[in-house]
């Protein structure tokens, strides 16, 4: 089996993301914003906010699977960036320190609202005790080609707060099981238990989904 | 090798690859294969998720506000007036004119005051 490419080295990029211009101030780039930030300049701060929101947003976003929440969240993950952008010593790109940054805020959030960050969900075990799971509806076994991202997207919305946490982490955002266990406090067999879970999980809703819409076709 | 478990070990090894036996099943076992594809399936679309979501704009508007109530940053828009802007030039205003009517009231008051005690003698 193919270990698939973490998501970030999977990347291409033909100019380094330090030197791309920040849109919202031709000319200045992402480095120099980011130094200017440091010094306090809050133009240089909002260039950033306007560079890095969307990533920042689609993940507290689809770790909260609450707009009110993901919208306070990014609130906070911005806030403690001015507080702590004079840290940041350029050892990784500022995207992944950010977005490190971002997801230790959502998983704070989270701790104090107590839900469960790995979840307690153990219907699914009963299943893989039993043999090969039964699939659902479609003549078509496999899911292959027929999945959009629409529906892909709204499946992880509906998955337990558990499962989505470890699922966005890893298969969304490319965090390795190693650094999940060290954000989650939990072990790296636990991880790939839980993602194995939330991926299973979402198999069963998108080959639903699926087979509702060929119903209604019919 | 049996499909349960095939499927117990599957959440450990579907990334790093299994032994001889596991990876045996997987190439014979139409159900368990499917399954991987699946799997694989999601993983990959998942993956393609670019970050579609546009924050609302009062998510600036809260990081604007409490950089500048913290005192951290001035206005990012500026603030032209360097007197403070018009709520406080009205606010300033309205306390000159309270001024300026108790001034006037009270030279009055004094002023009518004078003419009864002249009036009077």
């Amino acid at each position: 089996m193919v270990r698939p490419k973490k998501r970030e080295t999977a990347k291409v990029t033909k100019v380094s993301p330090a030197k791309k211009a920040v849109a919202a101030i031709p000319g200045m780039t992402e480095a120099e914003a980011i130094e200017k930030a440091k010094a306090g300049d809050g133009i240089a701060f909002e260039a950033l906010y306007g560079l890095h929101k969307r990533r920042v947003y689609s993940l507290c976003l689809r770790m909260t699977g609450n707009t009110a929440e993901a919208e306070d969240l990014t609130q906070e993950a911005f806030l403690q960036l001015y507080r702590k952008v004079a840290t940041f010593r350029g050892e990784s790109a500022f995207s992944t320190w950010l977005h490190r940054l971002a997801v230790n805020v959502v998983l704070m959030h989270l701790r104090k609202k107590g839900l469960p960050e790995v979840s307690l969900d153990e219907a699914m075990e009963p299943q893989q005790e039993d043999g090969p799971k039964k699939d659902i509806g479609a003549r078509d076994n496999v899911l292959a080609g027929s999945i959009d991202r629409v529906n892909l997207g709204r499946a992880i919305d509906s998955l337990p707060p558990g499962y989505r946490i470890i699922f966005v982490l890893h298969d969304v955002e490319g965090y390795e099981h190693n650094e999940i266990a060290e954000m989650m406090g939990c072990s790296i067999g636990n991880s790939k238990s839980q993602l194995h879970k939330a991926r299973m999980k979402l198999r069963d809703l998108l080959k639903l989904s699926r087979a509702e819409k060929a119903a209604r076709r019919t | 090798m049996t499909c349960a478990e095939f499927q117990k070990v599957l959440p450990y090894i579907i990334e790093s690859g299994g032994n001889l036996e596991e990876e045996e099943h997987l190439r014979t076992c139409k159900v368990c294969s499917d399954l991987v594809q699946d799997l694989r399936y999601i993983a990959e679309q998942a993956k393609l998720l670019v970050p579609m979501e546009e924050p609302n704009p009062r998510v600036w508007n809260g990081i604007q506000k409490s950089l500048e109530d913290e005192g951290i940053v001035k206005s990012t828009k500026g603030n032209k007036d360097n007197g403070g802007g018009p709520l406080k030039m009205t606010v300033k205003v309205t306390c000159v004119g309270i001024l300026g009517l108790a001034a006037i009231l009270l030279a009055a008051h004094y002023w009518t005051t004078t003419v009864a005690i002249v009036a009077v003698r």
